[in-house]
């Protein structure tokens, strides 16, 4: 496994981190429809198990790619997919969940992201909620 | 003049107050596995998550299996919660589709989004939530609601109630956490979650059992023939999980695309995933015949039509359909006579599992009534009901008329328990119940039972 835009310190953590949550398999039947409007880090038997929740700090653009540091103080890579589901969570401006694109990806925002069954390995994306207001 | 004592007197009261509110609002987590599954039972009834009034019971409702079916739907008043869709203006479009619900009992889902109300919807039934410890779990993780992809977060049972809220819950399309509607707790999912794992059976059956009437005997057969019905191979002992030896070890519970024709009118429902695969989700069949309509856009109204849909060109050329042929040498070509033997035996597996909850139910009852209080009643009324079914799935094919007169029997016992407020009397009540559903089982079954 390779992360190559990752500083050396934190290569150990996120590999430690990819790991321990590939070997705990995330369930594949749960419907995204109704989970767009679940605020970050409130989703039922996902969240904090099988999701990082944390804040935006890089954007790369080119390669749709965000380093993220999570709430842990944990830094990682993560890359969207165009197939990736993109939610802009509104709850606390008391406005209605909307979809986003990666526009919407913007250093320091915070973030929750479950990543793509069986793609864990390559941080792939697949849903990210953004906290907007 | 106040002193500072006194203000953080009053500052603490407030805190302390504040802290009553919060605690009355959300329940704290029961230590006792018992008193988890009592909360769970009250928050499955009357808890509307601050929503538009509705709770998980008003679809799933404890008088008619915990499912909703056209004609219940029909006795309903038209202040039930089920109709807040002709009553509040901010859901009066694209929440439900009030005809299609009171004609049909259909309810507006959005499994593949939120985003195009106006055409992207679904209307399916309401499935029942009886014996879901038996029919939940399979080898690629939980499947849950109709296509097996009901929950949000992991998918699981527990979090079903999640997304049941945000779909069904909210005061508004705009759908906005804590303000539509709110959450439910991890208390709160861990409770109702436990509550539905205790409806119906806890494990599946073991067949053949040896039935007395000679009909529901060749039912029987034809069910577990894998050259004749095949119906065990996708519903192993009638319950709700495949024939291992056909789709491989712990493969549990399974979609499949059964070819189900839409109802004239409706959009097309996709089923799983999105874009859908047409796959659904296999329910268990012990409970089927007290809980028509059949199929998850309940397309088919009797039982007698559900099993004969397996019968014709729309199953046997379908990717389902094709499956089992591929699996167990053929088509499935059943003649008229073998498929009233399928259904009679499914009517007479539904009527041994009424009278097994019944008697459940009044065993708990005589022991809260020995207890005083009025909680035995609720046991009483709900053994009323199974009784009531298991009368009428035996009445409509003239099966089992003895069995059927001990039910009577059994159903005007219970009445007596409730109409009477003499302790001896209830017991006796409770008694001569059980003993006639007793009466009934063994008329059902070769050697009475034992």
């Amino acid at each position: 496994m390779s992360h190559p835009t990752i500083e050396r310190p934190a290569r150990l953590v996120i590999g430690t981190i990819v790991l321990a949550i590939a070997a705990s398999t995330a369930p594949c039947h749960a419907n995204p429809a109704t989970e767009r409007y679940v605020p970050i880090g409130k989703s039922p038997g996902m969240s904090g198990k099988y999701t990082h929740t944390g804040r935006i700090m890089k954007v790369d653009e080119r390669s749709h790619t965000l380093t993220i540091r999570t709430d842990s103080r944990d830094r990682y890579e993560v890359h969207l997919l165009p197939q990736s589901q993109i939610w802009l969570d509104r709850s606390k401006a008391r406005r209605s969940s909307r979809e986003g694109g990666f526009e919407d990806c913007r250093k320091g925002r915070r973030v929750e992201i479950k990543y793509v069954d069986g793609g864990r390995d390559t941080m792939a994306v697949d849903w990210i909620k953004i906290e907007s207001r | 003049m106040p002193s500072d004592c006194d203000a953080i007197r009053v500052s603490l009261s407030l805190i302390a107050l504040a802290a009553t509110i919060s605690c009355s609002s959300t329940p704290s987590r029961p230590t006792d596995p018992a008193e988890l599954i009592t909360l769970g039972e009250t928050i499955f009834f009357e808890e509307t998550f601050d929503g538009n009034g509705r709770t998980c019971g008003t679809c799933h409702r404890r008088e008619d299996n915990f499912g909703l079916s056209p004609a219940f739907i029909a006795t309903l008043p038209a202040d039930d919660p089920l109709f807040v869709a002709e009553r509040q203006r901010a859901l009066a479009q694209n929440f439900e589709k009030p005809a299609e619900m009171r004609e049909h009992g259909l309810i507006l889902e959005n499994q593949d989004g939120f985003d195009d109300l106006d055409n992207n919807f679904n209307l399916r039934g309401v499935p029942h939530v009886l014996s879901l410890a038996t029919s939940v779990a399979s080898a690629d993780g939980p499947r849950t609601g109709w296509s097996g992809d009901g929950a949000p977060g992991d998918g699981s049972l527990r979090a079903f109630a999640a997304g049941a809220v945000i779909q069904h819950f909210p005061k508004r399309l705009d759908r906005v956490a804590g303000v539509d509607f709110r959450l439910p707790t991890d208390v709160e999912l861990d409770a109702i979650e436990a509550f539905m794992l205790t409806l119906g059976r806890q494990q599946d059956l073991r067949l053949p059992i040896p039935l007395q009437d000679g009909n529901a005997s060749l039912g029987q057969r034809v069910f577990l023939a894998n050259n004749r019905g095949k119906c065990n191979a996708c519903h192993l002992n009638a319950g709700a999980n495949v024939d291992e030896l056909l789709f491989g070890p712990g493969a549990g519970n399974q979609n499949f695309n059964t070819g189900v024709l839409p109802n004239p009118g409706s959009p097309i429902d996709d089923g799983f995933g999105n874009p859908g695969t047409g796959e659904f989700n296999t329910p268990t069949l012990v409970e089927a015949a007290d809980t028509a309509p059949f199929f998850h856009n309940n397309s088919a109204p009797t039982l007698e039509a559900a099993v004969a849909f397996y019968n014709t060109v729309a199953f046997n050329n379908s990717p389902a359909g094709r499956t089992l042929a591929e699996r167990t040498g053929g088509p499935i070509a059943l003649d008229g006579n073998e498929i009233l033997a399928v259904t009679a035996f499914l009517r007479v597996l539904n009527a041994l599992e009424n009278i097994r909850v019944s008697v459940a139910l009044l065993e708990e009852s005589q022991d809260l009534a020995r207890r005083g209080g009025r909680e035995w009643q609720k046991h009483a009324r709900q053994a009323r009901f199974e009784t009531e079914d298991a009368i009428e799935v035996l009445q409509l094919s003239n099966l089992h008329p003895e069995a059927v007169g001990f039910l009577q029997r059994a159903r005007a016992s219970i009445d007596d328990g409730l109409d009477s407020r003499r302790r001896r009397t209830i017991e006796r009540s409770l008694l001569q119940a059980m003993s006639a559903q007793r009466q009934a089982r063994a008329e059902l079954l070769q050697g009475g039972g034992t």
